[in-house]
Parts: structure tokens; C-alpha cells; sequence
């Protein structure tokens, strides 16, 4: 076997805080062969990102390796000065992160920044540099190179800023890229372009990667092999195959039971319950026992699990692994929606935001109404008006045009605060970012008293307090964490108490804008289960906007698909996701990554979405659109197609017919798999 | 009687000093052993210039606390034979044997000055920066939150008041001609008035839809505070006990006017960047008022900038009370506090130093310690 370019052996860093040192990564071994892809996977917390930084000797002043080597190409890293680090970072690894803008100069062109790679590391001329940068944005397939080289950072999209960050990271010609959720800021669309451009600059180079995420299903296509890490410790490795196909460790299975799967419609993922402890929190045996539904007392909790070979390259952190056989869990599938009456009505919504740059057209002429009792989805790209949609519903800004009908009263001239009270309290709101949702500053039991304080206004003191219990109760939190500031919560409970508060007063409308995206799978999956429960229980209506398609599919009754602040279709979800559906639906799906390492590549949609700046003219998808060339003549380019309706509550808004949209079944955009086998390992 | 030396001037100064050291042990040591649970304040105790900060700054509140315990003679009496007496010289037959730091030039005990001194500038300071912040906060509030015209006119105002040279306003305002006019009562009614409508806002709209609480809160609010507004504003308490005398009123009026616009500005700035947050939209659909919105979901997210502002706004009043008092604005001439001790002893500075470097370096070491906390605070508050 060849020398690994990166191994670490027993490696443990510590972190030191107020309250005293703590482990972050604890004994930790991996290899990485030359031009294999590992992935190294695990929830917030469990310590991903300090492998990362440990590798890049960044540890920063609190952190520490404790013990253990990191030897990258036969050479031990552990313990070198920053001096001695500087060159071997720079030349043999390199990294990217989340944050493309953090690697570059916001005051420096594009072109400048990258030219300075080669001018440090090698010292050429700067005709040279320049060529080299030029070839650097070619090989990262940026469009248009010559513009982007020209402009600064903030002139361009986070897809691009993100391969400008991969290509001057590559310029070095590294042998290590390490990448710390490099696409966690992006579109699905974005994101899918990335990942087939690091798997294109691994078969072209044999770079090999170290990739780190929390998204499984975004890892199966790309990485070979596939660290799992809890609570710092790691549970599972083994080569992304096998490890889809019959993982060993409890926390793995569980994993991939919570993940949203594309393929998978109707049926919910399956939640997790509990939280990872974190390190210095970890219980005395197995750190998983509180939440695995295997454990066994007096077994599990007794001494600190070894890590096993389970197979060659595999290795298992669990006592049990042999004994455990258990049927794939799935969930029920969701039953059937049984909708009422429409309860929320929107007519011709518009609104446009006027900018020093010109006119945002944000939303544009939305029409659709929402059942009693259903799920409704709104997905679509970023920017797309999804969250200007819901602020214009719930009246936190107000339409330029169009109706609104809150069962049945009109609301558009409303603005939150000065609607009657009923109708406030029928229709809330679950925010995004459970960082933002709560006040910081308050208990969050007070918060969500506060709404029932409001909503339940002429209720006695003491049926407020059993109202909060009850809600409290709802949305599955202990009552003891009232009293707790949102701070000292978990990403997963505060996302809950959001909930409890927008159903402080028996909400029948829950607007629920990106509610899990800022959560990771496990808690996420938990998140949804309570949603969807307190839909099916009290027959709410639910407005679930987001972008990720394969939870849309396992959960949502209709589905509304948005681009530009247009409507481009809304249907069934089962037609929605059918064969007959919008080029744009098609292609939003493809981009959706699989759960499953052996699935077929797909194309994703070339390009970023243009701005709602100034929106195309025509259809607006028709700078993207795989199909236009069936449409004669400049069609698509010209006119707006309408939304049509093709099928009893199906829209969609194409020029071509039903017929011919029905033509392309989904499968047939598949294109031959690209070699992904090990057979390119070594290859450098 | 001898002179004494400087160890023994220290020793006893030291010794009088003696309740401000129990009252600092006191509290010191409450405050290092609930650290735990004090939240950003129990953080200062593990940083050493918060600490040092935090030591000084009580010091010498505690100081103006005890000022009649500590000092040793009456600030203004004169003992004859004492003028520009030098620190440690025997001052028999007078309530203490010594004149610790000296005589100033009119033979009084350069010591008590300055102790005496401290209470007043401390008890106009950090009054003065509240009574600021809550002008600052009652408009900078609105005006970030609800922005359009409301902001540009509230800031053209504030900018105007800006724009203003500082010192020459001192001058207008404390001119005897305009001082005998209404204005500055007019303008201590309004500017007096933020304080205590603030409070009100701030209960009547958290408990608006409760009637028990409301009143509960709202009945002593109003009644505490229209009794000290018509004491301090109007000079109109019918029970006597709040006053202030004119010229300070015109000091305190002045030094409030100039403090508004910049911790308007401050507070608007936070408020502009807090309104966006998902909690205030949250708010906003649950249908509260925007007096609530303000003053408890974006309020209290600002407090750690704010707090900040109003350490360093102290120590910057502190020293504007020093310029007024060194041109003799709006004190009496007698007033012993350090502006004007400092005025007096500039005369024989290169004779007789010690009657204005002690109210300099009270002065000094005050504002030192509230910019040391100030940094401690902003430092600390970053890690949160
Ligand atoms: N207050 C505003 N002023 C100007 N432009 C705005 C404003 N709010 C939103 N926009 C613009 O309107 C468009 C739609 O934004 P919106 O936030 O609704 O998108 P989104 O679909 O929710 O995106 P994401 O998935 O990133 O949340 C974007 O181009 C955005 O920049
Ligand atoms: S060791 Fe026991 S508790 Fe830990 S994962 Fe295995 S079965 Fe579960
Ligand atoms: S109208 Fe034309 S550009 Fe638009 S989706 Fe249909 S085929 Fe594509
Ligand atoms: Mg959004």
C-alpha cells in the first residue's frame, strides 16, 4: 500500500475555556490514500471543523494537541512551529471553507488575488502569474473569466466566490484540499455545480480530500470513504458504499434514517431523540448509550467503548455491532391529506423593492390559496421571494399589488399589529435562524407566555400557566427549560419553543419559513415530526417554505415551485415531483443529492439564477432552461408564458405543451456515472 | 506642633479613608463570590483591568458616599495662618490637627476639597449621563425603529445640536441674561421629563393588557416621579425635598443637552441594526405595540453597548464638569468641586502645586477607572 498523504494517529486536541481545558477530538486515527476523498461527517459540535484546523496547524491560542501524530506525506506536522508550518501548509495543503469571503480580500480584484498565490509560492514573473490565475478560474469552470478576474469579491455570487476560494486553493497544487462544508451557504443548484467540480478536479489532478459536512447525502456523491464522529470520538468508517448500504454503528443507522431522502416520498424522516453530549458531558461508557436503542445496561455504560476492526478499512465504536440486526426502520407513510375549505387566499401579490441599483422585483404577480388541513411547500433557489412572500402574508411588509384573504377578510392594507386580533392569532409564524427566533435576552418561557399573555389575554393567571405547560407539552420540551435563556438551549429546542409560541393562540395558519435548514439531520427530522403532528392533530394549515426538495417530497401535500418571484408551477406533490412537470421543477431535482454512493450523476442546472435585479424578460427561466430550444422561435425569450393548468390542480408555466413537457421522463437526463472506483487512487 | 512627613500623611489618609476600604472589601467580596451568577458583571472579576476599573470607580463612589466621614475639616471654612499651607502642616485648634494635603489659597483644607468635591461631581455625572441616555433612548429608539421621516427629523435635530461649538453653548446657556430668562427651567421641565416617561412606557406596555400589574407599577411610578420632577424641574415640590439649586440646574440642564444627540445617535444605530432580527418580527406578528418592540425585544439586546457608552459618557461628564468649573460656569465660587479647585490653584501652580494636582488627579484617576471599566465591559461583552 502506498504511504497515506495525511494519517492521524491517536490524535487528541483540547480546547482551553473559563471553565478549564476540554477535549474536542479525542484519539483519533485516519488515513487518507493519495486521491481518495474521505468524508468526515458528523452533527454541530462533534469536533469536524478542529480536525480541520489541527491539520492546518490553526488551532489558535486556546486550542492544543494533546497527544498524537498528524504526519502529512511521512512527515509529523504535531508539535512544528508556526514557521516550520507556513510552507508545507501553503504548498501541500490548502483549505476551504464555508465562508468563501473570509479567504479574500474584499478590496482587491479577483485576478490580483489569485495571481499573488503563484507570485509567493514560486516567485514568477507577473505576465506568469497572471496566465496561471486566468488558467486557475478556467479549470474552476467560472463563466467568463475575464469579467470575473476583473471584479471584486462583493460584484459576485456565493457559488462563484466559492469556486474563486477552490481555485486559489488549488493554485498551489496541493496535495491535501481539505474542505470544511463548502457548500453550506449555497443553493442546491450552486451546490450540485460544486460537487461536480471537486469531483472533476479529483480525477484530473488526484488531489485527495478531506471533506467535511453534516449533510450524508451530499457526501455520498463525492467521497469514497466516510469517517463518522460523536462527541469527538469516532464511531464508523468505512468506504461510502458499504456504509450506505448496511451501516454498523447505531448512531450511523440513525443518521441515515433522519436523512430526507429525495426517493423517498411521503414518508417522513425519522427523528433522533436527545442531543450529543458534549465532550466533557460524555456519559461514562459509550457516549451514544443515552439516545441508541440498543444499549444495555451494565454493558454499554460501563467503560469507555474501544474502536473495533469490523473489516479491512472499517472500523466500529460499539460493543454490540455483530449482536444489532434490524429491519431498516422507515416511517409510516404520511396519510393522505383530507384539505377543507381554503383558508388563506392570495391574488396577484407583487412586490418590488426600489434600490439604488433599480427595481428588486421580489414577488411578482402570486396567486394561489391554501387548505385547511394540508401542507403546502414553497420551494425554489435563494432570492427567489420565498421570504418576502411570507413577510407579505403575514403582514411585516406590505404589497405594492394583489389581495390577500385571511378566511375570507381581506388583510393586504393590514399591517401586522393592526389586524384584529382573531386573525393575528390565526395565522403565525416559525422563523429560520433559531439563533434569531427568541429574544437573547429573555427567559424563554416568558416569551412564550408573553403571546398567550396577548393571544388568551382575559384567561386567569393560573390557566395561562397550565396553557404554557400544555404547549410546552406540544412541542415535546420538558417544562424545567422555561426558565432557561435561549442561549442555554440547543439549536433543535429553541426551533420548538418557536413553534409553542406561534401556537400560543391555537394558530390555524403555521407559516413556517426554512423552520430545519440552520438544524442539523438528526434534529432536524425531530423538528419537522412535531410539525407535521400538530398539523395532522389540530388540522392546520401548514406553509412550509424551503429548498430542500427531498424533505418537500417526504412531506408536503401540494407544492408551489418559485423563480424570480414568479410562480413557475403548483400542483399535488405526487404530480409536482411525476413525470409531468416544469423544466425548472425537473432540474431543482436533479441538483438534489442522493442518499446512495452507487446513483447515477446528474447534471445540475448550469449557471447561478439571475438577478431579481433586473429579471429576464420572457420566461424568466429561459436563461437556464435545458428545453428552450423545443420552443420555436425566441418564444421563451419574449413572452411570458402563462400558468396554465394542465392537469386538475397542476399549473405550470412552460410554452411547451403538456404533452412535450411529459416527454423527457426524469431518468433519461441521467448521463453515465463517472468513474468514482478507486481505480484513479494513486494517480498522482 | 511638627510637620508631617509623607509616610505619615498617607498612613493617615489611609486611616480616613477607612470606610471607603470596608465598603470596598464588602462588596468586592459579595460581588467575587456570587461571580458565578452575576452574569456580565461577575465576568469583570476574572479580568484584571475590569477589576482594576471596577475598584477605582467605587472608590471614589464610595468616597462621595462617606464624604462627610472622611473629610477632616468643614470645605469651606478657612483657618488663618493656613494659606497655601504645604500637605502634613498642623492646623491646631480645628477639628483635625493637620491639613493632610495643604490649604489652597484661602486657607481651606485642600483634603476635604477634593473629598467634598467628589460627591458633587459624582452625584451630577452619572445623573446627568441617565437623564442623557433616556432622551437618547426615547428618540434614538423610534427613530431607528421606525425610520422615514421621523429619523431624518430626529437626527437634522440632533446633528443641529451637534453642530453647535459645545463650549460656546456653555457660555449661552449660563450667561445671567439668559439665565434669568425661563429657558433654562423650560428646558430642565422637558428635558426631566424623559426619565419618567420612559419608566411609564416602559411598564404601560409590557403590562397594558393586565390590569392588576399595571397599576401595581404604574401608580408609584407616577407618583414618585411627578414628585420629583416638580421638585427638581420647577422647584415646585411642596414637601421641600427635592431641589437643586440654579446654577446647577443650569449645569446639569447644559451638560444633559450636549449628551443627548451622540447617545441618540448611538442608540438609534443599535436599534437600526437590531430591528431586522427574526424576534422583532416575531413580535411584530403576535401583533405588540411598538413601544414594546423597543423598549423589551430591541432595548434590552442593546444594553451592552449602551452600558459601555454610559461608563465612558461619566467619565467624559466628569471632565466637562471640570471645564465648566475651571471657567467658573454655573458654580458658585465657593463650590468645592475639582473644576474650580483646579481654577484656584492654578495660580500658584509653580509655588504651591499640591492645591490643584490633588482635585487633578482625583479627577484623572476617576476617569481612568471608568474608561478602564468601559474597555473591561466592551471586551467582556464580545464573548457572550
Ligand atoms: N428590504 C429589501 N430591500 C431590497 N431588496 C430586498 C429586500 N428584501 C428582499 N429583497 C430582495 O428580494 C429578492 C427576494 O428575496 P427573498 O428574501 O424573498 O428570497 P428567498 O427566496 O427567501 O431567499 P432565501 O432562500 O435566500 O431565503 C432578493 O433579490 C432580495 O435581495
Ligand atoms: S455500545 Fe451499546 S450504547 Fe453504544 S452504540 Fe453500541 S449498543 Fe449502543
Ligand atoms: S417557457 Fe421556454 S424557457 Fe421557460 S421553461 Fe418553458 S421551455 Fe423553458
Ligand atoms: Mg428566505
Amino acid at each position: 500500500m502506498t504511504e497515506p498523504v495525511l494519517r492521524l494517529e491517536g490524535l487528541t486536541v483540547s480546547f482551553g475555556t473559563r471553565r478549564g481545558r476540554f477535549p474536542a477530538v479525542e484519539d483519533l486515527s485516519l488515513a487518507i490514500a493519495p486521491g481518495e476523498v474521505l468524508g468526515l461527517v458528523g452533527e454541530s459540535g462533534s469536533g469536524k471543523s478542529t480536525v480541520a484546523l489541527a491539520v492546518m496547524g490553526d488551532l489558535g491560542p486556546a486550542g492544543r494537541i494533546d497527544r498524537g501524530s498528524l504526519r502529512f506525506g511521512g512527515r509529523e506536522l504535531a508539535g512544528l512551529s508556526e514557521r516550520a508550518l507556513r510552507p508545507i501548509r501553503g504548498a501541500g495543503i490548502a483549505m476551504v471553507g464555508q465562508e468563501p469571503m473570509a479567504a479574500l480580500n474584499p478590496s482587491m480584484r479577483i485576478g490580483a488575488q489569485l495571481a499573488e498565490v503563484p507570485r509567493l509560492h514560486a516567485r514568477v514573473s507577473r505576465a506568469e502569474a497572471r496566465a496561471a490565475a486566468w488558467r486557475a478560474a478556467e479549470e474552476v469552470r467560472l463563466p467568463d473569466p475575464e469579467r470575473i478576474l476583473d471584479s471584486y469579491p462583493h460584484q459576485l455570487s456565493g457559488g462563484q466566490l466559492q469556486r474563486v476560494a477552490i481555485a486559489m486553493a488549488l493554485m498551489a497544487r496541493p496535495r491535501l484540499l481539505i474542505l470544511d462544508e463548502p457548500t453550506t451557504a449555497l443553493d442546491v443548484t450552486v451546490e450540485a455545480g460544486i460537487v461536480e467540480l471537486l469531483r472533476e478536479i479529483r480525477q484530473e489532478h488526484g488531489t485527495s480530500m478531506l471533506f467535511i459536512g453534516h449533510n450524508l447525502a451530499l457526501m455520498a456523491g463525492i467521497c469514497d470513504r466516510i469517517a463518522v464522529l460523536y462527541s469527538g470520538r469516532l464511531v464508523e468508517s468505512a468506504p461510502a458504499p458499504r456504509l450506505f448500504a448496511s451501516p454498523r454503528h447505531p448512531y450511523t443507522r440513525a443518521l441515515l434514517r433522519a436523512l430526507p431522502r429525495i426517493e423517498g416520498a411521503r414518508r417522513p424522516p425519522v427523528p433522533l431523540a436527545g442531543g450529543q453530549p458534549l465532550p466533557h458531558e460524555r456519559p461514562q461508557g459509550c457516549a451514544f448509550a443515552p439516545r441508541c436503542g440498543h444499549a444495555q445496561g451494565g454493558r454499554c455504560d460501563v467503560a469507555p467503548v474501544p474502536l473495533e476492526t469490523a473489516g479491512p478499512d472499517e472500523t466500529v465504536r460499539c460493543l454490540r455491532w455483530r449482536e444489532i440486526r434490524e429491519q431498516p426502520i422507515v416511517a409510516e407513510p404520511l396519510p393522505e391529506a383530507r384539505p377543507g375549505p381554503a383558508v388563506l387566499e392570495v391574488e396577484g401579490l407583487t412586490r418590488r423593492f426600489r434600490t439604488a441599483r433599480g427595481t428588486v422585483h421580489a414577488v411578482e404577480d402570486v396567486s394561489f390559496s391554501a387548505l385547511e388541513g394540508e401542507t403546502l411547500a414553497i420551494v425554489g433557489e435563494s432570492g427567489c421571494g420565498k421570504s418576502t412572500l411570507a413577510r407579505l402574508i403575514m403582514g411585516l411588509d406590505r404589497p405594492d399589488a394583489g389581495r390577500i384573504r385571511l378566511t375570507g377578510v381581506e388583510v393586504q392594507d393590514r399591517p401586522a399589529g393592526r389586524r384584529p386580533a382573531a386573525l393575528t392569532a390565526a395565522m403565525q409564524m416559525v422563523f429560520q435562524n433559531p439563533a434569531d427566533t427568541l429574544n437573547p435576552s429573555a427567559p424563554v418561557g416568558r416569551q412564550v407566555m408573553r403571546a398567550l399573555e396577548l393571544f388568551q389575554g382575559a384567561s386567569s393567571a393560573a390557566s395561562l400557566r397550565t396553557r404554557l405547560s400544555e404547549l410546552f407539552g406540544l412541542v415535546r420540551l420538558p417544562e424545567s427549560l422555561a426558565a432557561r435563556m435561549p442561549r442555554q438551549l440547543s439549536g433543535g429546542q429553541r426551533q420548538r419553543v418557536g413553534i409553542a409560541r406561534a401556537l400560543a393562540g391555537d394558530a390555524a395558519i403555521l407559516v413556517a419559513d426554512e423552520p430545519v435548514s440552520a438544524l442539523d439531520a438528526s434534529v432536524q427530522a425531530a423538528v419537522i415530526e412535531t410539525l407535521l403532528e400538530l398539523q395532522r392533530i389540530r388540522r392546520a394549515t401548514l406553509l412550509f417554505i424551503s429548498h430542500d426538495l427531498a424533505l418537500v417530497r417526504q412531506i408536503a401535500d401540494r407544492v408551489m415551485v418559485m423563480y424570480l418571484g414568479r410562480v413557475l408551477e403548483i400542483g399535488p406533490a405526487t404530480q409536482v415531483f411525476g413525470p409531468l412537470a416544469h423544466p425548472y421543477t425537473r432540474a431543482l431535482l436533479a441538483a438534489a443529492p442522493r442518499s446512495d454512493p452507487t446513483a447515477a450523476l446528474r447534471p445540475a442546472p448550469a449557471g447561478d439564477p439571475p438577478s431579481a435585479l433586473d429579471p429576464p424578460s420572457g420566461c424568466p427561466f429561459h436563461t437556464r432552461c435545458p428545453r428552450r430550444a423545443e420552443v420555436p422561435g425566441r418564444l421563451c425569450a419574449d413572452r411570458l408564458p402563462p400558468l396554465a393548468e394542465v392537469a386538475p390542480g397542476h399549473a405550470i408555466r412552460c410554452h411547451l405543451s403538456p404533452e412535450e413537457l411529459r416527454k423527457q421522463p426524469p431518468d433519461e437526463e441521467r448521463r453515465p456515472a463517472a468513474p468514482l472506483t478507486p481505480s484513479c487512487r494513486g494517480a498522482s | 506642633m511638627e510637620s508631617l512627613g509623607w509616610l505619615e500623611i498617607l498612613g493617615r489618609m489611609a486611616l480616613r479613608f477607612a470606610p471607603v476600604w470596608a465598603g470596598l472589601a464588602l462588596i468586592l467580596g459579595t460581588g467575587f463570590a456570587l461571580r458565578g451568577r452575576l452574569g456580565l458583571a461577575g465576568r469583570l472579576f476574572g479580568n484584571g483591568i475590569g477589576l482594576a476599573g471596577l475598584t477605582i470607580v467605587l472608590f471614589w463612589l464610595l468616597t462621595a458616599l462617606f464624604a462627610d466621614l472622611i473629610a477632616t475639616h468643614d470645605p469651606l471654612a478657612q483657618l488663618s495662618g493656613l494659606k497655601n499651607a504645604a500637605p502634613g502642616s498642623p492646623a491646631p485648634g480645628s477639628s483635625y490637627p493637620f491639613y493632610l494635603l495643604g490649604g489652597d489659597s484661602l486657607a481651606r483644607d485642600s483634603f476635604s476639597r477634593m473629598v467634598a468635591g467628589a460627591r458633587r461631581v459624582l452625584a451630577i455625572a452619572p445623573a446627568a449621563t441617565l437623564c442623557a441616555m433616556a432622551v437618547g433612548v426615547l428618540l434614538g429608539l423610534p427613530a431607528g425603529y421606525v425610520g422615514g421621516r421621523l429619523d431624518a427629523a430626529l437626527s437634522f435635530l440632533a446633528n443641529l445640536v451637534l453642530a453647535f461649538p459645545v463650549i460656546l453653548l456653555f457660555y449661552l446657556l449660563v450667561t445671567p441674561e439668559i439665565r434669568e430668562t425661563a429657558l433654562p427651567r423650560t428646558f430642565a421641565a422637558l428635558l426631566f421629563l424623559f426619565p419618567l416617561l420612559f419608566l411609564i412606557l416602559l411598564w404601560h406596555s409590557r403590562y397594558r393588557t393586565r390590569a392588576r400589574p399595571w397599576a401595581v407599577g404604574m401608580i408609584p411610578i407616577l407618583g414618585l416621579g411627578l414628585w420629583m420632577w416638580s421638585g427638581l424641574a420647577l422647584d415646585a415640590d411642596p414637601l421641600g425635598v427635592w431641589r437643586l439649586e440654579p446654577g446647577l440646574l443650569t449645569v446639569f440642564v447644559a451638560v444633559v443637552f450636549v449628551n443627548a444627540p451622540t447617545a441618540f445617535r448611538i442608540v438609534r444605530g443599535l436599534a437600526l441594526d437590531l430591528r431586522a432580527r427574526d424576534y422583532v418580527a416575531a413580535a411584530r406578528t403576535r401583533g405588540e405595540g411598538p413601544w414594546f418592540i423597543m423598549l423589551w425585544e430591541i432595548l434590552p439586546n442593546a444594553r451592552g453597548p449602551l452600558i459601555v457608552d454610559a461608563c465612558l459618557r461619566v467619565g467624559y461628564t466628569t471632565i466637562l464638569l471640570g471645564t465648566l468649573g475651571f471657567f467658573g460656569l454655573g458654580v458658585s465660587p465657593e463650590s468645592p468641586d475639582w473644576g474650580s479647585t483646579i481654577n484656584d490653584g492654578r495660580r500658584f501652580l509653580a509655588i504651591y502645586p499640591h492645591a490643584a494636582v490633588v482635585p487633578a488627579l482625583a479627577l484623572m484617576s476617576l476617569v481612568l477607572g471608568l474608561n478602564l471599566l468601559a474597555d473591561a465591559l466592551r471586551e467582556e461583552s464580545l464573548h457572550d
